[in-house]
């Protein structure tokens, strides 16, 4: 019957995914369990005094299965998960003495070994890929991340700027240049007279979030230079939160050439963000 | 099923020339002696590798395990493109699973050491070549220097000579790894 084939098929199929390494005193099996990183789980087998112990090894930590756990610390839909997987299986975890995290199960009867050898596969297995789902929203992250460095930045502008109602001095925040149409928002625009310095805020959590923030501030400065209100404009200033995640100076540098290009001026990074006070005054 | 690497998959083209077009690198001697921000026991180094047709260059990244010399990895990674290294050699470490419903699962595992290159649904895939399996080879996959050389073949990189990785920092003793594959060996007592 056709079926009988099919069913001693998956056996064979099943029973050649086993194979192990001799590593020292340590059996690696790898086991036919395989994770959404596309990676076979491995356990590894040591006997000790303490019993018959079952291990990740340590691969886990050690990120082989393409996932990093430490990154979700404090994540509480992975926590949640990684605790009842810990509790359910009974999984003990140590720490060796390089800062490795290993998790294990350990038996004196030796009858034992393939139901731990099942659990702790199981268990490698579920916490890969918990880990792997994506939990954090990054458009989210983002734009909480992008109004703090406003919140923050707008305090230490209103803080350095001089204002002066007789000298008609002001600065007024997310405003746009042009009122008809409303066009070209500079996060900052600073008023003298009848002279404008205009400041453009740079963040982004991720390479991508904070390419797309320097080009639209490059844009609003050359199209601010070919504007009406240009023979007005003394300053264009790009104010970089390099504390952002996404920041990377070896790989933004052509870019923020650009930018100072463009405003002929150079960018003012906030760590540097002094050097605002003699710009704006 | 793994996720695809949607930035691979859309740019299949440059993908294909940045691992399949001729490359080149220059150092005769690479120095990999970084220790990795993450985790102190490998060490780890980035090298430039030029591309023939391409004008921005690729990055090499050599890793080795510092209690375990036999296990190595070389990444070439292309950061225009995508932070996912794009091509590379695992000495050790879990054996991958080509996934798919068309095939018998057993052909499907991979053991390591093996490449992982991206097919052009952008998902990621292991192989092996004949220099792995052929067991006349067992001792030159364990030597960093042949399987480097190896890398260099798969990935179409060109050298001056043969490179020769040190692993040691210079005006340093020589790196002397403690030759264990044993992952339990830092571990001395397995509490209840």
């Amino acid at each position: 019957m056709i079926l009988d084939n099919i069913y001693s098929d998956i056996v064979a199929s099943f029973g050649q995914l086993w194979s192990c390494k001799h590593r020292g005193n340590t059996l690696e099996i790898i086991t036919p369990v395989s994770t959404l990183s596309n990676k076979f789980v491995s356990v590894f087998i040591t006997e000790r005094e303490e019993g018959i112990v079952v291990t990740d090894g340590g691969w886990i930590d050690n990120e082989f299965y393409d996932c990093d756990i430490k990154s979700l610390h404090g994540v509480e839909c992975f926590e949640k998960q990684f605790n009842y997987f810990i509790a359910s299986y009974q999984i003990k975890q140590i720490e060796d003495f390089k800062g490795t995290q290993v998790f294990y199960l350990k038996s004196k009867e030796a009858i034992a070994i393939p139901a731990l050898v099942h659990s702790v596969s199981l268990f490698i297995c579920s916490v890969v890929n918990a880990a792997l789902v994506p939990y954090v929203d990054e458009k989210a992250i983002n734009e909480k991340e992008k109004a703090t460095f406003k919140q923050e930045a707008d305090a230490f502008l209103k803080q350095i700027v001089k204002r002066d109602a007789i000298v008609e001095r002001n600065v007024s925040f997310n405003k746009f240049l042009l009122n008809k149409p409303k066009t070209l928002k500079f996060s900052a625009i600073i008023t003298d007279r009848n002279q404008l310095s205009l400041v453009s805020y740079i963040s982004g959590y991720n390479n991508d979030y904070f390419l797309s923030s320097l080009a639209k501030s490059t844009v609003n400065i050359e199209l601010a230079a070919t504007s009406p209100l240009q023979k007005f404009i003394k300053r264009k200033i790009g104010l970089i939160n390099d504390l952002s995640k996404g920041f990377n100076s070896a790989k933004h540098f052509p870019y923020i050439l650009l930018l100072e290009r463009q405003a002929e001026s150079p960018v003012v990074l906030w760590s540097e963000k002094h050097k605002l006070i003699d710009l704006l005054n | 099923m793994n996720k695809p690497i949607k930035e691979i998959k859309d740019n299949y083209v440059l993908y294909s020339d940045l691992i399949y077009k001729g490359k080149f690198l220059s150092a005769p001697e690479l120095m990999v002696y970084s220790t990795k921000k993450s985790r102190a026991d490998f060490v780890l180094d980035e090298f430039s590798v030029t591309h023939s047709v391409i004008p921005q260059a690729l990055t090499l990244m050599v890793e080795v395990r510092v209690n375990n010399a036999k296990s190595f990895k070389f990444q070439l990674k292309f950061l225009d493109l995508c932070h996912v290294p794009l091509f590379r050699y695992d000495s050790d470490g879990a054996a991958h699973h080509n996934r798919d419903y068309k095939t018998g699962i057993v052909l499907q595992k991979v053991n390591t050491p093996h490449f992982n290159y991206f097919a052009d649904d952008g998902r990621s895939r292991a192989y092996v070549t004949t220099f792995i399996t052929d067991p006349r080879n067992a001792y030159k996959y364990e030597d960093i220097n042949e399987c480097f050389s190896h890398f260099c073949e798969e990935a179409y990189i060109e050298t001056e000579g043969k490179t020769k990785i040190i692993l040691n920092k210079p005006g340093t003793f020589e790196f002397s790894p403690i030759e264990t594959a044993d992952p339990l060996t830092s571990v001395i007592y397995f509490p209840d």
